[in-house]
C-alpha cells in the first residue's frame, strides 16, 4: 500500500484520538458560516443564495467527517479535492448573497470556514497537498474578493481588501500544514530510532529463544530417539524389533511435526489466548475460530499481523477471554487473500466505536480495502492483502 | 507503520508541532499585515504608515528568533517586542485611518493574532494556554492604550478574541487526545513486541523442524527400511554426527554471521551444486539444464535455503518416485531465479499425509517461503512430479515494517558431502 507521509499513516492511534479536534473543526466551519450568514441575512441582497451556500458547505463538512472516520474509509486525495471543491463553490455562491454591499469584509465566512476545514484535514493528507490546495483556494477567494470590492466603492485599496479577506484562510492552512509536517518528521525520526532498538533487542532475544526451542527439542529427543539410536549403534545389528521401533518413533514425530508445520501464527495466537482461560482455572470454549485451510495467514506482513493481533487481543480482553461467536475466515481468490472477522460485541454503538477505534485505525493504515460494519451487535471486518 | 509515539514522548512532540503551527499562523498574519499596509501606502501617498512597517519588521525578526532558539528568553523577548510593535502599529494605523478603524476594528487584529499564536515554549497544555493568554492580554492592552491616546473608539475586537478562544480549544483537545491514546498505545506496543518474538520463535521452530526432518527422520527411515542386518560404517558415522549436532548448543544460532547476504562467485560452489552432487553419489542420474550461473545472483541465505530444499526434493525422488532419474532446470530473470526438479516416477496425491508430503512442507515449502520465495508442486500419480522453486533476486529490506531477517539455515547438509 502506497505510504503517504501523513500523521494518519504514521500514527493511526494518535490521529484517531484527535477525532474530536477533526470533527470539531469540520463542524465549527459550518457553525461559523451559519452564524455569519444569520447575522447578515437581513441586510443581504439575496438570502436564498446565502442558504444554498450553507448547504454546500454542509456537504463539504460531512465529507471531511466521514472520510476521517476509521470505520468508514480512508481519507483519499479525491475526498480532499471534493471537500475543497464543494467549499469553494459555496464561497462563490455566498458572494452572490453579499454582492454590492459592504458586508463582505466583515461577514465573509468562506476563508475562515475553509481554513477550519484544512485544520480538520491536516492529519490526513500530506503537508504538500494541503498547501497546494490552500494556495489555489486563496487565489480563488482573493479573486472573488476583488470582484466584490470592485462592485462597491469602499475607499479601501483593492489589495488591502484581498489581503484581509484571504488572511484567515492562509493562516489556518499554513498552520495546519506546519503541524502535519512537524508531526510527520518527529514520527519518522522516532521510527528510525525504534527500528535500531528493535534490531538490537531481537538479536538479544534470539539467543534466549534459540535456547528455549533447543530445550524443547532436546527433551523430545532424549525421551525416545537418543536411547533408541544409542542402542542400535551399540548393538551394531538391526533386528526386526528395531525396524518396528524406528517406524513407530518416526510416525509419532511426524504426527507432531505435521500439526506444527501447518499451524499459522493466527492459530497459535488463538491457542495462546484460550490457554489464558485455562490458567484462570476455567474451561475454554472449543469451537473452531480460525478457518484457514490454505494457511494463508502466514502471508500477512509483519505490520498487518501486529495490527490484527492487537485487535484480537483487545477483543479477548474486552469479553473477559470469552468472545462470543468470534470467527476468522481466510481464503485465497484471484491472486489476493481475503479475510472476514466477525464477533458479537454487546455494547452501545458509541462505546464500541470508541473502544475499538484505535485498533481499527491501525488496521486501516496497514490493510487496503478494509470494510467495517457494526450491525445488530455483530462487528464485522472485511479486508484483503496480497500474497507476499 | 509505526505505532505512533509512546506516552512519554508524545506530549513533547505535540508541543513542538503546536508551536510550529502557531509560528506559521503568526508568520501568515504578519506578512498579511505588511501587505495590507503597503497597499494602503501605495494607494494614498499622504498616509504616514512607515512606523507600522518597522513595527511589523521587528516582530518578524523576533518571531524568527523564537522559532529558532526555542528558549524562554526568546519568548519573553518576542512578547516585549510584539507588545511594543502592536502599540506602534495601532497608533500609526488608527491615527491615519480613524474612520476605517472605527467601522471595522478587524484591520487592527493582525499583529494581535501574531502575538497570541507565537509566544510559548511550553511543555504541557497549561503552559501553552498560559502563553496564549499572556499574548492576548498584552496585545489588547497595547491596542487599548494606543487607541485611547489617539482618541479613537473602536469596538470589541472579535477576531482577536475568537483566535484566542480557538487556539485554547485546539490546545486542550490536543492534550486530551494524547491522554486517550495512552490507553491503547501500550496494548499495541505489546502486540508488536509479541509479534516480533513470535516471529523469531517460529523461524527457530521452522529450522528445528526442517533439521529434524532431514536428519532424524531420514535415519529412522533408513533403519526401518534397511534390508541388511547391520548399519554400514558410513551410516553409523552420519548418525553419530547428526546426534552430536542436535544435542549441541549451536545448531539454532547463526553459523555464518559475517555475510549472509554475500553472493557466491562460482555456481559450482553453491549449495545447489552440492545437493546435485550428493544425489549423484547416491546413484541418482541428475541432468542439469538451463542457466546455472543465475543461481549466483542469489544471496547466501537464499542459496543455502535453495540447496537444502533441492536436496530434499532429490531425496524424495530417490525414495518415493521409483525411478533413479531426475532433471534440475534453472532459469533466471531480472527479478527471480526459478529452479524446477522434475521426475517421471510414481507421483503422489496431494491430500496424503505421508512422509514425502511432510518433507515437502517442512523442508521445502516453509524453508523457501521463509526467505520470501515461492514453491509450486504438480504431481500426477503414475506420470511424475514437478516442483518449482522461485526465489527473488532483490532482497526485500523494508526497514521498520519487518523484523530483521538475520538468520541463515545451518549448513549441516553441506558438511555431509
Amino acid at each position: 500500500m502506497k505510504r503517504e507521509r501523513t500523521r494518519q499513516q504514521l500514527d493511526p492511534v494518535g490521529t484517531f484520538s484527535s477525532r474530536m479536534t477533526t470533527v470539531g473543526a469540520a463542524v465549527g466551519a459550518f457553525v461559523f458560516a451559519a452564524i455569519m450568514t444569520g447575522i447578515s441575512l437581513d441586510e443581504s441582497r439575496n438570502p436564498a443564495m446565502g442558504v444554498l451556500a450553507l448547504v454546500l458547505l454542509a456537504i463539504s463538512s460531512v465529507i471531511v467527517v466521514m472520510a476521517s472516520d476509521p470505520y468508514r474509509g480512508p481519507f483519499t486525495r479525491t475526498m480532499h479535492y471534493a471537500a475543497v471543491a464543494y467549499a469553494l463553490t459555496a464561497a462563490a455562491i455566498s458572494t452572490g448573497a453579499t454582492w454590492g454591499t459592504d458586508l463582505f469584509i466583515q461577514y465573509s465566512w468562506a476563508p475562515t470556514s475553509l481554513g477550519m476545514l484544512f485544520l480538520a484535514m491536516a492529519a490526513f493528507r500530506p503537508a504538500r497537498e494541503i498547501v497546494a490546495t490552500g494556495g489555489l483556494a486563496a487565489v480563488f477567494i482573493g479573486f472573488l474578493a476583488m470582484l466584490q470590492s470592485r462592485a462597491v466603492d469602499l475607499g479601501i485599496p483593492l489589495l488591502a481588501v484581498v489581503g484581509i479577506i484571504v488572511t484567515p484562510l492562509l493562516a489556518l492552512n499554513f498552520g495546519s500544514a506546519a503541524f502535519s509536517l512537524s508531526m510527520v518528521r518527529s514520527l519518522e525520526s522516532w521510527q528510525r530510532r525504534t527500528n535500531r532498538a528493535v534490531d538490537e533487542m531481537s538479536t538479544e532475544r534470539e539467543a534466549g529463544i534459540a535456547r528455549s526451542v533447543q530445550q524443547d527439542r532436546v527433551t523430545i529427543l532424549n525421551r525416545e530417539v537418543m536411547p533408541f539410536f544409542t542402542e542400535v549403534l551399540r548393538a551394531d545389528t538391526i533386528t526386526d524389533e528395531d525396524r518396528r521401533h524406528a517406524r513407530a518413533i518416526a510416525d509419532s514425530i511426524r504426527r507432531v511435526m505435521v500439526a506444527e508445520v501447518d499451524r499459522t501464527w493466527l492459530e497459535n495466537l488463538i491457542e495462546h489466548l484460550r490457554s489464558r482461560v485455562r490458567r484462570e482455572g476455567g474451561v475454554p470454549r472449543n469451537d473452531r475460530i480460525v478457518f484457514d485451510d490454505d494457511h494463508i495467514a502466514n502471508l500477512m506482513s509483519y505490520d498487518q499481523r501486529t495490527g490484527l493481533r492487537a485487535l484480537i487481543v483487545a477483543l479477548y480482553d474486552q469479553s473477559d477471554n470469552r468472545p462470543r461467536d468470534l470467527e476468522i475466515v481466510l481464503e485465497r481468490s484471484g491472486g489476493r487473500c481475503h479475510a472476514i472477522l466477525s464477533v458479537r460485541v454487546d455494547l452501545l454503538d458509541g462505546i464500541v466505536k470508541t473502544r475499538f477505534g484505535p485498533y481499527i485505525a491501525v488496521l486501516r493504515a496497514v490493510f487496503r480495502n478494509l470494510h467495517v460494519g457494526y450491525l445488530q451487535s455483530v462487528l464485522t471486518l472485511r479486508f484483503s492483502y496480497e500474497q507476499r | 507503520m509505526s505505532l505512533g509515539l509512546p506516552s512519554h514522548v508524545a506530549p513533547r512532540t505535540l508541543n513542538r508541532a503546536l508551536e510550529r503551527a502557531g509560528h506559521a499562523i503568526a508568520l501568515a498574519a504578519l506578512i498579511s499585515a505588511t501587505f495590507i499596509v503597503l497597499a494602503f501606502a501605495a494607494s494614498r501617498a499622504d498616509l504616514l504608515l512607515w512606523p507600522s512597517l518597522i513595527a511589523l519588521a521587528c516582530m518578524l525578526v523576533a518571531l524568527w528568533w523564537v522559532d529558532r532558539a526555542r528558549t524562554i528568553a526568546a519568548a519573553i523577548c518576542y512578547l516585549a517586542i510584539g507588545t511594543a510593535a502592536t502599540y506602534v502599529y495601532v497608533l500609526a494605523f488608527s491615527s491615519q485611518l480613524p474612520t476605517l478603524v472605527e467601522s471595522t476594528v478587524l484591520w487592527l487584529a493582525l499583529p494581535k493574532i501574531a502575538l497570541i499564536m507565537a509566544a510559548g515554549v511550553s511543555v504541557g497544555a497549561f503552559q501553552a494556554l498560559g502563553w496564549s493568554l499572556i499574548g492576548y492580554i498584552l496585545a489588547e492592552l497595547a491596542s487599548l492604550v494606543a487607541l485611547s491616546q489617539i482618541g479613537v473608539s473602536a469596538g470589541f475586537d472579535l477576531a482577536a478574541f475568537a483566535t484566542f478562544v480557538t487556539a485554547s480549544v485546539v490546545i486542550i483537545l490536543a492534550f486530551l487526545a494524547t491522554n486517550f491514546a495512552r490507553k491503547s498505545q501500550p496494548k499495541l506496543h505489546r502486540a508488536a513486541r509479541d509479534e516480533m518474538l513470535d516471529d523469531i520463535r517460529s523461524r527457530m521452530e521452522l529450522r528445528a523442524a526442517a533439521l529434524m526432518h532431514d536428519t532424524i527422520l531420514s535415519h529412522l527411515a533408513a533403519i526401518a527400511n534397511s534390508t541388511a542386518d547391520t548399519l554400514s560404517p558410513a551410516q553409523k558415522v552420519e548418525i553419530e554426527r547428526d546426534l552430536q549436532i542436535l544435542v549441541g548448543q549451536e545448531w539454532l544460532r547463526e553459523t555464518e554471521p559475517s555475510a549472509p547476504t554475500e553472493t557466491l562467485a562460482d555456481w559450482r560452489q553453491t549449495p545447489l551444486n552440492s545437493a546435485i552432487q550428493d544425489a549423484r553419489k547416491q546413484g541418482l542420474d541428475v541432468s542439469g539444464t538451463g542457466d546455472f550461473a543465475a543461481v549466483t545472483r542469489l544471496d547466501r541465505t537464499r542459496n543455502t535455503a535453495l540447496g537444502l530444499a533441492v536436496k530434499q526434493c532429490l531425496v524424495n525422488v530417490i525414495r518415493h518416485s521409483g525411478v533413479m532419474k531426475a532433471e534440475v532446470a534453472v532459469y533466471g530473470s531480472d527479478t527471480d531465479v526459478s529452479v524446477m526438479v522434475i521426475d517421471e516416477g510414481n507421483g503422489f496425491v496431494d491430500s496424503s499425509v505421508g512422509s514425502d508430503r511432510l518433507g515437502l512442507r517442512a523442508s521445502v515449502r516453509r524453508r523457501i517461503e521463509a526467505v520470501d520465495g515461492m514453491v509450486q508442486v504438480w504431481s500426477t500419480p503414475g506420470t511424475g512430479t514437478s516442483i518449482l522453486i522461485q526465489l527473488p533476486v532483490v532482497s526485500e529490506e523494508h526497514r521498520g515494517s519487518q523484523p530483521p531477517q538475520a538468520d541463515s539455515v545451518p549448513d549441516v547438509a553441506e558438511d555431509a558431502t
